[in-house]
């Protein structure tokens, strides 16, 4: 009896669970975060988390066809990207600042260095940052600590549910 | 063993690489059993112990290593707790298992003639068993020596917290080597064979079989039956097996385990790492093995030292979680191997 025999390296057997699966895992864990801005800030906030998904699920394709390299938003990194540049924003920010800070961080940090693995680069936060540094503005970028700034609408749509949000007392 | 010397050939094999091997045809049918009575295994002293395992042959399963060398060394440095590692935390495997199942006493003489040999405080049966099956080794060998270790892979902890000293360490033997040391000690029988689990989707009938050593492995295939030709032939568990090139491999010292497997489980596309630190979380020896694999790729072999790569002991946790599907342990291996080799050679070479 003559066998074809494959060669491989150990281990032989595999996890089932993907990529994906995490990314979704991190998507799920924004659904709690998206309820609560919801209640506290009216639909606003979602909205730019989904702004940025869509943003960056969009760099994501255009940049894998002008690389002429596969596909990989499957792999949900570009969604959680987006997503959590999403709700790092204000929910006063307009609608424009995901979207920069996205693109920001997908065409600027995260492919150009090879896709998925420059985890070092922080993309999301790389993103986030360099959106909110080169368009920040008094009430865009709300302090974690101390006193809220005087907000000032002035070009920005005014927050619909609570005019005057109190993230800090 | 009985046979006629027909003549010799080099094989190379996925285990020992390239061996030199006696070709000897034994007679069908034939069974060797004692029929001595056991020898008085409470006179030996710990010398002759180890002279015993010397001139036995025993290797022990677990690593590959003659069993006298193990012993002597143990017995120089101390041995804090002596375990017969009975646990096969993987799907497939169960030799040691029928092997407890068959000979239990004989395993448990066994370990304590080499826990007296090794001066061990306390010895014990590790298993990873269900419960009626670990209360009938219980039945047989004590409770107090059948220890049931956690079901996780690797195994971790092979001894309650209360026996393990930091001072003094663990030491394990696989339950064949230490029934072939007790037969070797009580009847005078060298280890000539050794017990293989055959299992695989390919594989008709699964079973545990006694089998000499140099028996080629397509005879165990044939003896157990195939439902159709296997695609990958696996010499060990599915965690840490090599794949053989062909079927005419000889069995030899180590091998407890033959898979014949028609398709290679999850065998998905590799993607890139997204960091997500579950290699982390499953290796057991404390290593980065995300942060290892990439200064190997992006060349910073100087780096890698401060890693430690060379802590890994090959059990493939990392690449079994690895949702990337990244072969991170075959890497992790390669950096233990080479970490700053590479780069000095290439410093040589432009030097010159």
């Amino acid at each position: 009896m003559t066998m074809t025999l494959k060669m491989a390296s150990a281990p032989h057997l595999r996890l089932t669970e993907r990529s994906a699966a995490l990314s979704l895992d991190v998507l799920i864990a924004l659904v709690p975060l998206c309820v609560f801005s919801f209640v506290h800030y009216g639909v606003r906030p979602v909205l730019l988390v989904l702004t940025g998904i869509v943003t960056a699920v969009v760099c994501e394709l255009l940049c894998c066809a002008f690389m002429r390299r596969k596909p990989s938003v499957l792999d949900g990194t570009a969604a959680v990207t987006g997503g959590l540049v999403g709700a790092m924003m204000s929910p006063l920010s307009p609608y424009w600042l995901p979207v920069i800070a996205a693109a920001f961080a997908i065409l600027v940090v995260k492919m150009p260095f090879g896709g998925a693995r420059p985890e070092c680069l922080q993309s999301r936060r790389r993103g986030a940052r360099g959106g909110d540094g080169l368009f920040s503005r008094p009430g865009v970028s709300l302090p974690l600590r101390g006193p809220a700034p005087a907000p000032s609408f002035g070009g920005y749509q005014r927050c619909p549910h609570r005019p005057s949000p109190r993230i800090c007392s | 063993m009985t046979g006629t010397l027909e003549g010799t050939r080099t094989v190379s094999h996925p285990l020992y690489g390239r061996i030199d091997c006696a070709v000897i045809g034994c007679p069908a049918g034939e069974t060797e059993e004692p029929d001595a009575l056991p020898a008085d295994l409470g006179r030996l002293s710990p010398d002759s112990v180890i002279e015993t395992a010397l001139h036995a042959g025993i290797i022990d399963e677990l690593d590959g290593v003659p069993l006298h060398l193990k012993l002597s060394q143990w017995k120089e440095e101390g041995c804090g707790c002596l375990v017969a590692d009975g646990t096969e935390p993987e799907p497939y495997a169960s030799s040691a298992w029928a092997v407890l199942n068959l000979h239990a006493e004989q395993v448990g003489e066994g370990l304590s003639l080499a826990a007296r040999c090794v001066d061990a405080e306390s010895c014990h049966v590790a298993v990873l068993l269900p419960g009626d099956r670990r209360r009938s080794l219980q039945q047989r060998l004590g409770e107090e020596r059948v220890y049931l270790v956690r079901r996780r892979y690797p195994v971790v902890r092979y001894a309650p917290a209360g026996r393990m000293r930091p001072d003094k360490a663990l030491r394990r033997i696989g339950v064949q080597a230490l029934l072939a040391l007790y037969r070797a000690a009580a009847f005078g029988e060298p280890q000539t064979g050794c017990v293989v689990t055959v299992a695989g989707d390919a594989v008709a009938t699964p079973q545990n079989l006694a089998v000499p050593f140099g028996v080629p492995v397509r005879e165990l295939l044939a003896h157990c039956g195939l439902r159709e030709d296997p695609q990958y032939l696996v010499l060990g568990d599915l965690m840490t097996g090599r794949t053989a090139p062909s079927d005419d491999l000889p069995v030899l010292p180590g091998m407890t385990c033959l898979l014949a497997l028609k398709v290679r489980p999850a065998l998905l596309p590799e993607r890139a790492c997204i960091g997500c630190g579950r290699c982390v979380h499953a290796c057991h020896a404390g290593l980065l093995p995300y942060e290892i694999v990439r200064r190997l790729e992006n060349m910073h072999y100087e780096r890698l030292v401060s890693l430690h790569p060379e802590g890994c002991d090959g059990c493939g946790a990392c690449s079994y979680v690895c949702p990337s599907g990244r072969d991170v342990a075959a890497r992790v291996q390669e950096a233990a191997g080479a970490h700053g080799t590479i780069f000095l050679e290439w410093g040589d070479d432009d030097d010159a």
